[in-house]
């Protein structure tokens, strides 16, 4: 009897032996991924930032003002250029074209050609 | 020698019982392991690994700054710098080749100097881009090495500035709101880190970055024109206390601290206090309404001019005639206001104005917070003057945030740098003066806009309303006759103030288009009502153009079009 449960603890122990070695090794794969991906988030956390602070530096609004004024020839709106909606509804087209995008390649020739 | 004597049965008994044992001892430590271990897989830890991380970084990560829109105004960058350790280099001539064409802007001679040098560590260019660092990389020259530090930097320049501040070399804040994140700020700025991920989520300013480059580059604009010294400007969210825009000129680019340390260049919205003149008539209106001793109706004698001891008041527009209350107002009469503060008394002066918050130093994120210049003796002459604002100076944030507090329907609301919703507001703000007085304030300033001294101030459609103030500075202890500080404070819309907009110009001067006057209402004036033309749209004011005023801007935009067709 002594025999045959020593015979199966020995063999559990193997088992168990080969288990947790398995594990373990499995559980370094996944801890070396962690870090691996962890390091690419900090590497793109990090570009993020870069990116959005460009963005910024690009969008200052001394820049925008600078562009949209030289190269655009815009300026800052003017009182009669406000309206609300309710205002202007008796100036729009009775009806917008029914598929602008079926009739032709340009479905904004299109919209004018019918405001016209 | 007893055991000798007792094989067999009793050896094997104890042996058995022996084996007994250890297997029971062993079963028990493993169920303690395997207990545990299913203790630990199934219901986790209290303290897992992630606490102990904690603990370990002490040091939280900067927060970013943004503006109310979350465009980005502070933030920390990681820049790459490039050394060399000489004595590693192999090829110089190759080396200085690849990297001066790398990096155009590197000096070849002084590179082959430096590289030349027996030397384990030579600085060859600090602060270079991720893709600039990259290229360095894929060169593959031994010897070069980089070293990668964290920089606070400020992409939108000078815009908001005073606002920021900014920090010293360690990223330790020395101005600004990089200063409060630092001290009282601290625990806030804590709360925003996540020091797991080091990361930290952006503080979020009450700025609004497209109305803060407005008013700054309008301010600009007029400074050069009117050749003042110097100028700001606020803008204010009566309903919330939140600080929308501060400008003050000359201002200075956070990216360069040394600039900052010039004294012309201080923030003069907060940090400095100054006479606000006529503007605090508004003041001495608000607590004569709320005193009851005089009303929209009331008059008073202004024929002649005041005198307390050996002083006389006069008023700079001179009517000479009994004139009502809100004739005083938008005549902007001295002898009228003094009487009113008069009529309050002196204890009701100093207590209304102490209700107001004006004798106290007026704390915000922003540190650079100056204590108001008060009287050290009150007397009746304290009284009158400072009834229009002589006599006692404060910050200018604290001013338009009082002029707020009549018009938003009587709230005070303590003024923030930090986005704040409308329900906070409440809870912080606390009452000054009742709605009825709050209803009559507002009359008056759109009433001074209309038929006043702001008239000039008006931005079509936008119903402005207004006080201007006129101080002379104190030179050398004296009042100067030609060297003044002009304020205009306003609001818009009138029939439900949303914003409060304050414009200083100091020591502005008299231009031929102004008929040789250098008063507020011919520079710091249309200087505002340009500003609200510009920034009402972007802060979703919606427009209400009488037909009238309609006709008029119609005629004007025509004549524009015909000069332009020339």
């Amino acid at each position: 009897m002594l025999r045959i449960v020593n015979t199966m603890l020995v063999a559990a122990v193997l088992v168990a032996g080969f288990l947790i070695f398995s594990l373990e090794h499995r559980t370094r794969g996944a801890e070396r991924r962690i870090a691996i991906i962890n390091d690419q988030l900090g590497e793109e956390r990090e570009a993020m930032k870069l990116l959005t602070a460009e963005w910024s530096f690009l969008t200052r609004p001394v820049r925008l003002e600078r562009l949209a004024r030289g190269e655009l020839g815009l300026a800052p709106v003017d009182v009669l250029q406000l309206a609300r909606p309710d205002e202007v509804a008796g100036r729009l087209a009775e009806r917008p074209p029914e598929n602008p995008a079926e009739s032709s390649k340009d479905p904004i020739a299109d919209m004018l050609k019918v405001l016209q | 020698m007893r055991r000798a004597n007792e094989p067999g049965r009793k050896g094997a008994l104890a042996g058995r019982n022996r084996l007994r044992l250890v297997m029971v001892g062993f079963a028990a430590c493993f169920l303690v392991i395997g207990a545990r271990v299913g203790q630990l897989s199934l219901l986790g830890t209290g303290d897992g690994p992630d606490a102990t991380r904690q603990q370990a970084q002490a040091r939280y990560p900067r927060p970013g700054i943004t503006d109310r829109n979350g465009q980005v105004l502070a933030s920390d960058i990681r820049i790459a710098s490039l050394f060399a350790n000489a004595r590693q280099i192999v090829d110089v001539d190759e080396a200085v080749e690849l990297l001066t064409s790398t990096l155009p802007d590197l000096n070849a001679r002084d590179l082959r100097r430096k590289l030349g040098q027996d030397k384990a560590f030579v600085w060859l260019k600090r602060e270079i881009t991720p893709a600039q660092r990259q290229e360095i990389f894929d060169l593959g020259i031994p010897g070069l090495y980089f070293r990668s530090e964290t920089r606070r930097v400020y992409p939108m320049g000078r815009t908001a500035a005073h606002v920021l501040g900014f920090v010293n070399i360690d990223s330790r804040g020395l101005a600004g709101v990089e200063k409060f994140l630092d001290d009282e700020g601290a625990l806030y700025a804590a709360s925003l880190a996540d020091p797991v991920r080091q990361a930290a989520l952006p503080v979020e300013l009450s700025i609004d970055l497209s109305v803060q480059y407005a008013m700054s580059a309008e301010i600009a604009a007029a400074i050069t024109r009117f050749k003042a010294e110097a100028g700001g400007g606020i803008v204010l969210n009566v309903k919330t206390g939140e600080v929308v825009a501060l400008v003050s000129l000359p201002d200075f680019n956070p990216n360069n601290p040394k600039e900052a340390q010039d004294p012309t260049r201080i923030n003069r919205m907060t940090g400095g206090v100054y006479e606000l003149g006529s503007v605090v008539k508004a003041v001495t209106f608000a607590m004569a309404f709320e005193a009851g001793v005089t009303d929209l109706d009331g008059k008073y004698d202004a024929r002649y001019p005041l005198v307390i001891g050996h002083s006389r008041i006069d008023d700079f527009h001179a009517e000479h005639r009994i004139l009502t209350v809100p004739e005083i107002f938008t005549f902007s009469s001295n002898i009228g206001t003094a009487r009113m503060a008069l009529d309050v008394g002196l204890e009701g002066h100093q207590a209304f104005l102490k209700k107001a918050g004006l004798f106290d130093r007026l704390v915000t994120e922003v540190p650079e917070a100056a204590a108001p210049i008060l009287p050290a003796r009150w007397g009746k002459l304290t009284t009158v003057t400072a009834a229009f604002g002589h006599g006692f100076a404060v910050q200018p944030l604290q001013g338009a945030s009082v002029i707020g507090a009549f018009l938003n329907g009587g709230m005070l609301v303590p003024p923030t740098f930090l986005k704040r919703d409308e329900a906070t507001a409440r809870v912080l703000s606390r009452r000054l003066v009742s709605e009825e007085t709050g209803r009559k304030m507002r009359y008056l300033f759109r009433l001074n806009v209309e038929k006043g001294t702001a008239g000039k101030a008006d931005a079509p459609g936008f119903r402005v309303g207004g006080k201007t103030g006129t101080a002379e500075k104190v030179i050398n202890g004296r009042y100067s006759r030609d060297r003044l500080l002009n304020a205009f404070v306003g609001a818009f819309p009138m029939d439900d103030p949303t914003y409060v907009i304050l414009v200083m110009l100091d020591e502005p001067q008299a231009l031929p288009e102004t008929y040789g006057y250098a008063t507020s209402g011919w520079n710091a004036v249309p200087t505002a009502g340009k500003i609200i033309k510009r920034i009402a749209p972007l802060l979703g004011i919606e427009p209400q153009l009488t037909d009238e005023e309609r006709a008029k801007l119609v005629k004007q935009a025509a004549k524009r079009a015909v000069k332009e067709g020339d």
